[in-house]
């Protein structure tokens, strides 16, 4: 077995261990966010925790909100603590019939909760604790506000920090950056759909790992053209529908990968986009814009990408440059949208341009991190791989098994060594076939993902 | 025909069509083509794909718009609201406020807006019974509003009034005695509830026979009730007094007429109705104000369960295995 086509095999196991081990999120949203503000005023901390509808059914077990409300109030009461100066805050009963957990309104498909923490004296240090969900979902992230007069700052509690001191109220530190990135790596690393992307995108450029960095770059760029957007306030995305497109990205590069293997690759640069064209229509007769939009969208872009990099002028010597850039095109797209991974999350918190820039800033810096730590693992071991076989591979020293991409094939060619030349072409041959198995499974997988996403 | 038209002319060159045209200019620009086509194909894509994935940001609005005069959290106070309430507040034409008085009252109405919005945030309406009280009277005074707008005419307040006939009288008057015999108390443990039954039976029918009411009074030992007055009475304030077990057995009696025996929970009543005019029909005239009333309140009651049909068709309602409404 060559030593791409065992690279080849890797990615595809990675490819399924990343979709099928339970840690690793289907996609983003699954991670699970929630959102708190401390108000510290005097004597009292009101503590309003927001939680998305759908990670407060699956915490409360049931998608009945009277039940879901009841169940949440009290097991936020029992994950939530404020100590002040060294002593207890007890959580204080607020009247009426509401007790110590009143359920407020905070907007569509959000839960909202507010508890007061009553301290025996004036606050002057401070020890938050929120231990809420963290037990259930251990990448769990809670975007937490600390508000003392007009003075606010951002922290975030995670399973490894679930609790933030402040030794004085007036001085709240804010949450540093590398909390940030370290959520940015965090991102990427738990999540199957991004993985799947990168482990596509190695695929694509597996014949030419000099390309690597232009995928990097690729990504580079789409994550800053998405800060910049971000920052403007310019857009909003729809995150279920950028999940979809991401999986449509996944495809797409798996079959730039497949097509040039193929005997006919027009089934594939010809049929995925008009089976994307079919669906938009589909999804257009349902009344589904955004969904059907997005479809129209993907096959033409996938019409477009395709036919480029199959074009006769392409594979000419001088092409090989705007080809390698022309094949970084879904990995700036993928950048771009990944961008916005964050805004998204943080949309309930409205928070201010400083705040959502620096937020950013670290959190695709992390991503970047982390996909780069990918790539290059994947170079390393491409590296490690071609150096074991040409020094022999599973000690087959007579070479039949060499890596015929990392040899000149007449090397082996001699005339009258014809046992050795039919054995270069079986492990071409072999690697062929696991790269396209490999691209196919992830095409699978990423057409899966555009279908199930927009449905959902 | 000559020989000269037979032979076959050579005919000039043919001239290449227009789709033979079209199809040569394309194959002379294919190369360019061959990059533009697919460019096109990516560009509009990602420019169709953005249109569903993205939607422009909601501008969060920076100045007052017309027509208001403050915004608080986005949610605008309404310049004539601001007027309305400046009159209201100061009984004379906004012109004529002050400065400071304007200054006040749109304090006030900023707070009490932020009050509201905290009250939403609270979930008060879900929560808290007089807010769905005022909600709820909110809603059925809305609904009756149209209703309440036109002004019936007397034919309609007259058909009203011939409808319920009935319940416009006037001049009821009664004069009368309720006794009562206590039992069980601690004065009258003794005295069961059988044992008061039959002598209050007793009684009636040595009233019945002409007895005198304070010998019976004595001798059985009734006691005045003290419900009612020595004189006469009107008839709604009897009933008022009587309460609603013995006032329809005292409208039965004509003048010098004894009940039955009426146990309630203080005791077995016997009413003696001394003097009794009966109520008359009210003239309409003399009845309007009230007609008028009662028309208006039947309109508000029959707006509100139109309503209500309409929530009740739209809405779903589940209820618990057992419970029945």
């Amino acid at each position: 077995m060559g030593g791409r086509g065992a690279l080849a095999l890797l990615l595809g196991l990675a490819g399924w261990v990343a979709c099928a081990a339970r840690p690793l999120s289907v996609h983003a949203a699954e991670a699970g966010v929630s959102y708190s503000t401390w108000i510290v005023s005097s004597d009292t901390v009101m503590l309003r925790f927001v939680l998305p509808a759908a990670e407060a059914n699956r915490l409360a077990g049931s998608a009945i909100p009277v039940l879901t409300v009841s169940k949440l109030g009290d097991y936020l009461l029992e994950h939530t603590a404020v100590t002040a100066s060294g002593r207890d805050c007890p959580a204080i009963d607020q009247g009426y019939d509401l007790g110590r957990v009143d359920p407020v309104r905070v907007g569509a498909e959000l839960y909202g909760f507010e508890i007061v923490f009553r301290c025996s004296a004036p606050i002057r240090s401070l020890v938050l604790e929120n231990r809420a969900l963290f037990d259930r979902v251990p990448g769990h992230v809670d975007f937490a506000r600390i508000e003392a007069g007009r003075r606010f700052t951002d922290q975030l509690f995670t399973a490894g920090r679930q609790r933030v001191r402040i030794p004085n109220i007036s001085d709240a530190p804010a949450a540093s950056l590398g909390a940030y990135v370290r959520l940015g790596i965090g991102h990427v690393l738990r999540d199957a759909g991004r993985l799947c992307f990168l482990t596509v995108a190695l695929l694509v450029v597996m014949h030419r790992p000099r390309r690597i960095l232009l995928i990097i770059a690729g990504l580079v760029g789409g994550y800053a053209v998405a800060l910049a957007a971000d920052a403007g306030g310019l857009v909003v995305s729809n995150r279920a529908l950028i999940e979809a497109f991401i999986g449509c990205l996944i495809a797409l590069y798996a079959l730039a990968a497949i097509a040039p293997q193929l005997a006919r690759p027009v089934i594939a640069t010809r049929g995925w986009p008009l089976l994307l064209l079919a669906l938009a229509i589909v999804a257009a007769g349902l009344r589904a814009a955004g969904p059907a939009l997005l479809l129209a969208g993907g096959g033409l872009l996938s019409a477009g990408f395709l036919a480029a990099i199959r074009r006769p002028g392409a594979r000419t010597p001088g092409a090989g440059a705007s080809a390698g850039i022309l094949l970084a095109l879904p990995a700036v797209i993928f950048g771009f949208l990944d961008g916005f991974t964050l805004q998204s999350l943080l949309a309930p918190l409205e928070l201010a341009f400083s705040s959502r820039v620096r937020m950013a800033i670290g959190y695709d810096l992390g991503a970047l991190l982390a996909e780069a730590g990918i790539f290059a693992i994947a170079a390393g071991a491409v590296a490690l791989a071609s150096g074991f076989m040409r020094a022999g591979g599973f000690g087959r020293a007579d070479g039949v098994m060499r890596s015929s991409g990392l040899m000149r094939s007449s090397d082996l060619m001699r005339p009258g060594d014809l046992l050795a030349g039919l054995a270069v072409q079986t492990a071409a041959t072999r690697r062929t076939l696991l790269e396209v198995l490999t691209a196919a499974i992830l095409a699978g997988l990423g057409t899966f993902w555009l279908v199930t996403r927009l449905h959902t | 025909m000559t020989d000269a038209t037979l032979v076959k002319q050579p005919r000039a060159a043919a001239r290449p069509g227009r789709f033979a045209r079209l199809r040569r200019r394309l194959l002379d620009e294919r190369t360019r083509l061959e990059w533009m086509l697919p460019a096109g194909g990516i560009i509009i894509g990602l420019a169709v794909a953005g249109a569903g994935l993205f939607r422009p940001a909601a501008r969060p609005t920076i100045a007052v718009p017309p027509g208001y005069v403050a915004l608080v959290n986005q949610k605008g106070i309404l310049t004539s609201d601001f007027i309305a309430q400046t009159q209201a507040e100061t009984g004379v034409g906004f012109n004529q406020t002050t400065q400071a008085k304007r200054r006040h009252v749109l304090r006030e109405m900023i707070d009490e807006e932020l009050l509201v919005q905290r009250a939403l945030s609270l979930d008060l309406p879900e929560t808290t019974t007089e807010v769905r009280d005022a909600m709820a009277a909110a809603v059925n005074a809305q609904v009756a509003a149209p209703l309440l707008e036109i002004e019936p005419t007397d034919e309609e307040l007259r058909t009203f009034y011939d409808r319920h006939r009935a319940k416009y009288t006037i001049g009821g008057t009664m004069t009368l005695r309720d006794l009562v015999m206590h039992y069980g108390t601690y004065a009258d443990a003794d005295q069961s509830l059988p044992q008061a039954e039959s002598d209050a039976a007793e009684a009636v029918y040595q009233l019945r026979s002409g007895a005198a009411i304070d010998y019976v009074m004595e001798h059985f030992g009734f006691v005045d009730s003290g419900r009612v007055s020595d004189g006469e009475e009107l008839d709604f304030a009897a009933k008022i007094h009587l309460g609603a077990k013995l006032y329809p057995v005292a409208t039965a009696l004509n003048a010098g007429q004894i009940s039955d025996p009426v146990v309630t929970a203080d005791g077995v009543h016997v009413l003696v109705m001394l003097q009794r005019q009966l109520p008359r029909p009210a003239p309409f005239s003399a009845v309007r104000d009230q007609v008028y009333s009662d028309f208006r309140a039947e309109q508000k009651q029959r707006a509100s369960e139109e309503n209500l049909r309409i929530l009740r068709s739209q809405a779903q309602i589940l209820l618990a295995p057992g419970q029945s409404e």
